[in-house]
């Protein structure tokens, strides 16, 4: 039951996961309703390997069988069974082979994959083939010539009916083997075994007396066992992969059975997977130092650093100090690259953890996050030494890459340079892919990206490995996790280029990428999205930059680079005005903010996205949903709009410049001061400044926005200290109360506002969630109120509205 | 007669307070896939007055290739063993999304492969079936369709005896939640909090979690108290939770890594347990409950469940019963 609670949740949360990656276009309401349910529980699910960045993977792309073996955080072994033949194509095309031309692969394979032991033996013992007529597999093998082929189907058959437990009921999972039919099937297939019959014929046989055996098990057999082994063992037919497994399971004792599964997964192709998933790092540690076989030690340190999250180079070089040919050399030496590249990259450029900050736990002793990083880039030298000497022994195009991209990662570009411009191009497309990335991102390290020659020297790059006929695999972002090839280039250049400040052009590259981060943003798919459009630039973009923005997506004559980070899909204008409009806000502009909104169309948030559910009607200057009575200037809006909502402010503003008295004064001061509070994570115009809220949200200014926890807010530091902290709210409130003096009924209003604004100040401070004090933070003001206005008529609603302000101004509790 | 109540005050208390209740039996749960036993077992089974075991004995999950509830993880225990001479109960597991995706067809042939299965597995064991136990975390959207499951679980086999396994959300939270129709619950007091929360002091099982889940009236069917004596270590690094890691219940002395409070052990140099790369400043919190919390909740079972006459331990691990020896010792009495 315990396992089920945490890989229930991990499922939830990885549907959620897959559901944002396919539909970005997700409705806020959506979005905001599984954050309010979920997000102190768990937030969205990452797959095993989505917070790694990858660059560097050529290694298994000519030996797909070994993509299970790459590199992964949690040995999380994915592979696309797609990517190779698998034995049971192998198997059907040897049949193909001894049987006539006329015989089709699909009916082979249907007859053995497809059909069920039971009615393939009802037709075989009554010898009625109808259900079969038009299987050109079945009228080969029904012809009297092929007899013998027939009697072995049938005996496999037979021999898979003893394990077929399907529409026998699900107790049938609990019976035990049925030994006697597969003793007498054992008997049969030695025979057999033994017979002259055609090699293909004698060859599945001794398989399938080795199955039998293993079900059926008698140590008597053991001589049988070792005699039908060698034979098959020293074939080439999918036979000899089946029967190492076998073989190897057979094997009592556990180190002889490890010895064979590490020859098996050397040897077979097909069961790879299988004997890699059967041999513990234990048992190999065990048999590397025991055995006296040279071979299998090699193997066995091989396939243990296969197994290895952590650092392997003592096994490498020890697998290549004694077999410099070994074939698994590139998958090791790769896997090392991406561990690498894990650690000194992904917190980097995804944003994913260790982050170079403070630890929570470790605040009170040294910093481990940077030791690890120092530790990570020592251990980079020390493996691009060790790499140097392997690539001296053998130069190799995919050992001069890997250096290369050593030479990269250690920041000595030159010498990156100096190899892969002295390099032919390779010939064969994938190792090309690789050093045209590799290439790629050597000039992205080392050159001034700014430049414009440089930039069209990007272009030219990405442009010839979109021309590569498998780059789409680099493009998708949902080739495999994690995403590597170009989109990693691609999201580092933006990262790159938003060190530069350059924000337009890396959040479109950022969008290219399409590479999922710490961040919540997504790339558009969808002409109905709207938050995907700009939720780069909402986080990290100014005013200005929309209109660099809006520039190059109107321009005619794009450059090279500029078609490059062109999105296939913009926004509508309005979008970006939006946007920019709401960044004024967020820089307290509203005149601005103004500008920018005249050019949306008065009905434009009454439609669009989910403003209409979270901009207010009423006045911004009214706080009644906090004090429940009404305040402000009591205007209504017509419809959902930050254009009105702007408006009202500005014409407050307007009012407080013409204002004669500090009476006067107080009172437009109060209401900006309301309208600030009111567009600040308390209020109910919330919208005007956030695309999105949480019930989470922030542990802080800045970076909280990280999706590890779900954040929807924006990021800016500056701002968020009228966002979340209510800056100028509290400043406008304390100058509203200075100019009431003298007005008791004014200044009771003032300072009632001001204790609501000074408690929701405390809302986010780190010290008062870890208090232990048992009741929550209660403004010194509302005391003062009580102390000084009292006899207000003002303090008198007060007090009916809330009785609570009343207790806590008179001091009653 | 101030004095009388006192008495039986106190009496009434220390016989709370007694463990070891004559009434109540115990009972484990068998959560292992195929025989996992040491010498010492059938010595663990006669000392500790264990009287059944609950065995898990398949899971049941959604294919989405077949379209249908497919069985896995089916348990290879073989006969003999140390357990088959006590009462043995089948318990399958049901992911609730089988219970979402099946039609009525699909359920009607479920019922139907359940009583299959037990009945195979008790063949197995040399037991005729007398009881089934159903463990699914439904929810309030499957509730209706896992309920007429056990429904046609008891008309299908009305001399068996039924339980479901309940969580302390839908015990508490009966109206919508629901109770499941079956001759008795097995009420689950772990996974109480979100193991992610790096200030959660143990996701596992608190005394003080599970306070949280007391009701005002008794539940409608009787129940079975489930106390959970197994544990993990909940990985985080920089206050991002990573995974569990699975070790033994005391770190302490372990060159790799340092305690720094109660329950938090910092890794001091980077290291591989269990294919899991953990490196240096990673924290582990210790989530095996505390001997005292389990103590202190079963002290307050009759208070919980007035009624209950059963404690089931989750789950036989011979590792963590020692660990666990002298709090399940306390619990069940000499």
């Amino acid at each position: 039951m315990k396992s089920y609670f945490i890989t229930g949740m991990k499922a939830f949360c990885n549907t959620i996961a897959q559901l944002l990656k396919k539909l970005p276009a997700l409705s806020l309401s959506f979005i905001l309703a599984f954050v309010f349910s979920a997000a102190l529980a768990c937030g969205p699910g990452l797959f095993e390997d989505d917070a790694r960045f990858c660059l560097f993977r050529p290694s298994t792309i000519n030996y797909p069988q070994l993509s299970a073996m790459q590199y992964s955080q949690k040995l999380f072994h994915y592979f696309n069974r797609e990517d190779f033949e698998s034995e049971n194509t192998i198997n059907c095309k040897e049949w193909q082979q001894v049987t006539d031309k006329t015989v089709s692969y699909n009916d082979i394979f249907n007859l053995q994959y497809h059909t069920s032991p039971d009615s393939f033996l009802a037709a075989y013992q009554a010898q009625k083939w109808e259900n079969f007529n038009g299987n050109s597999f079945v009228k080969w093998l029904t012809a009297k010539k092929n007899r013998r082929f027939l009697e072995y189907f049938a005996t496999a058959k037979a021999i898979e009916r003893t394990q077929d437990i399907t529409d026998k009921g699900w107790g049938h999972y609990f019976h035990k083997v049925e030994t006697s039919t597969l003793d007498s099937l054992k008997q049969v297939c030695y025979t057999r075994y033994k017979k002259k019959l055609p090699a293909f014929l004698r060859l599945r046989y001794g398989f399938q007396f080795l199955k039998c055996a293993y079900y059926a098990v008698d140590p008597n057999d053991q001589p049988k066992i070792d005699e039908v082994f060698k034979t098959l063992a020293s074939n080439s037919s999918i036979t000899s992969q089946w029967a190492y497994i076998y073989y190897a399971l057979l094997q009592q004792e556990n180190l002889q059975q490890a010895h064979y599964l590490v020859k098996a997964f050397d040897i077979c192709d097909a069961k790879k997977y299988r004997a890699f998933s059967l041999l513990s790092v234990a048992t190999l540690d065990t048999l590397a130092q025991t055995t006296g076989d040279h071979y299998i030690r090699v193997m066995a340190r091989a396939i243990a650093a296969m197994k290895n999250p952590g650092r392997s180079l003592q096994d490498i070089q020890f697998v290549f100090d004694n077999d410099p040919a070994n074939k698994y050399l590139p998958l090791l030496i790769t896997r090392e690259i991406n561990k690498l590249e894990d650690w000194l990259y992904s917190p980097e450029v995804l944003y994913f953890q260790p982050f170079l900050a403070e630890n929570y736990f470790t605040t009170t002793v040294d910093d481990p996050v940077r030791y690890n990083f120092e530790y990570d880039k020592k251990y980079l030298e020390e493996f691009l030494e060790q790499l140097l000497r392997i690539q001296r022994f053998k130069s190799t195009t995919f050992l001069n890459i890997a250096v290369a991209h050593l030479y990269n990662m250690s920041h000595q570009h030159s010498s990156a340079r100096d190899i892969l411009f002295n390099m032919e191009e390779p010939v064969v497309k994938e190792e090309r892919i690789s050093f045209l990335l590799e290439k790629l991102f050597t000039i992205v390290n080392s050159k001034p990206i700014q430049a414009d020659e440089v930039k069209n020297e990007i272009a030219a790059l990405v442009e010839k490995l979109g021309k590569l006929d498998d780059a789409e695999r680099y493009y998708s972002p949902y080739y495999s996790y994690p995403a590597g090839g170009i989109s990693s280039v691609l999201l580092y250049l933006s990262r790159k280029y938003q060190a530069l400040g350059q924000t337009v052009i890396a959040g479109l590259l950022y969008e290219k990428a399409g590479i999922r981060t710490n961040e919540y943003i997504y790339p558009p798919y969808g002409e109905s999205n709207f938050y995907g459009f700009i939720s780069y630039f909402e986080k990290y973009a100014g005013p200005e930059d929309i209109d660099e923005l809006l520039k190059l997506k109107h321009k005619t004559n794009k450059t090279p680079f500029e078609q490059m980070i062109n999105p296939a899909i913009w926004g509508q204008d309005e979008i970006y005005y939006d946007l920019k409009g709401t960044l004024y806000i967020r820089r307290s502009d509203f005149a601005s903010a103004m500008e920018a909104f005249r050019k949306l169309p008065d009905n434009f948030w009454d439609t669009a996205y989910e403003f209409k559910a979270y901009l207010p009607l009423t006045s911004v200057s009214d706080v009644e949903q906090i004090i429940s009575f009404p305040t402000g200037n009591q205007k209504k809006y017509t419809v959902a709009s930050k254009k009105q909502v702007v408006a009202d402010v500005l014409q407050i503003e307007t009012l407080l410049q013409q204002a004669k008295t500090n009476q006067q004064k107080a009172l437009y001061t109060l209401w900006l001061a309301n309208a600030r509070l009111n567009i600040s994570y308390f209020g109910k115009a919330w919208m005007l400044y956030a695309y999105g809220k949480t019930s989470n949200e922030p542990s802080g200014p800045g970076d909280s926005y990280h999706f590890a926890y779900y954040y929807i807010n924006p990021n800016n530091t500056n701002n968020t200290e009228n966002y979340y902290y209510l800056k100028d709210a509290r400043r406008l409130y304390e100058q509203a109360l200075q100019l009431a003096k003298g007005d008791n009924e004014l200044s009771a209003r003032c300072l009632l506002m001001l204790s609501v604004c000074d408690e929701y100040q405390h809302a986010f401070d780190p010290a008062e969630s870890n208090s232990t004090s048992t009741g929550p933070y209660r403004s010194p003001f509302k005391k003062e109120l009580g102390r000084l206005y009292s006899k207000t008529k003002f303090f008198e609603t007060v007090a009916v509205s809330c009785p609570d302000v009343k207790a806590d101004a008179i001091g009653s509790r | 007669m101030n004095r009388v109540i006192f008495l039986f005050l106190a009496f009434s208390l220390l016989h709370a307070c007694s463990p070891g209740k004559k009434d109540t039996a115990y009972a484990f749960y068998y959560w292992q896939q195929a025989n996992s036993f040491s010498d010492s077992t059938s010595h663990w089974i006669e000392g500790l007055n264990i009287s059944k075991f609950y065995v898990h004995i398949m899971d049941v999950v959604w294919s989405g290739e077949k379209q249908q509830p497919t069985p896995t993880a089916i348990t290879a225990l073989s006969t003999p063993n140390p357990i088959t001479g006590k009462s043995l109960i089948p318990v399958i597991f049901i992911n609730n999304e089988v219970i979402d995706k099946a039609d009525s067809t699909q359920l009607q042939e479920l019922t139907i492969n359940l009583l299959s299965a037990a009945h195979g597995f008790m063949d197995k064991m040399g037991k005729p079936l007398a009881e089934l136990q159903i463990d699914c975390d439904w929810t309030a959207k499957t509730r209706d369709k896992y309920f007429l499951l056990l429904q046609q679980l008891k008309q299908s086999s009305p001399a068996t005896t039924y339980a479901a396994t309940i969580r302390l959300y839908p015990y508490k939270y009966e109206r919508q939640m629901g109770v499941p129709p079956v001759d008795y619950g097995a009420l689950m007091f772990y996974n109480l909090t979100s193991i992610k929360n790096p200030e959660e002091e143990n996701s596992i099982f608190t005394y003080k979690a599970s306070s949280q889940y007391r009701r005002s009236g008794p539940y409608p069917i009787p129940l079975k108290a489930i106390l959970p004596i197994f544990g993990w270590y909940a990985w985080f690094r920089n206050n991002d939770y990573k995974g569990i890691v699975y070790e033994s219940p005391d770190l302490t002395g372990l060159p790799f890594c340092t305690r720094i409070s109660k329950t938090k052990f910092r890794v001091l140099k980077d290291t591989v347990i269990n294919g899991l790369y953990l490196r240096n400043g990673d924290i582990l919190r210790n989530e095996f409950p505390d001997t005292k919390d389990l103590s202190a909740l079963n002290k307050n079972l009759d208070n919980l469940l007035p009624g209950n006459n059963e404690v089931i331990f989750y789950h036989w691990n011979e590792s963590f019963l020692q660990h666990y020896s002298t709090a399940i010792k306390e619990i069940t009495g000499p």
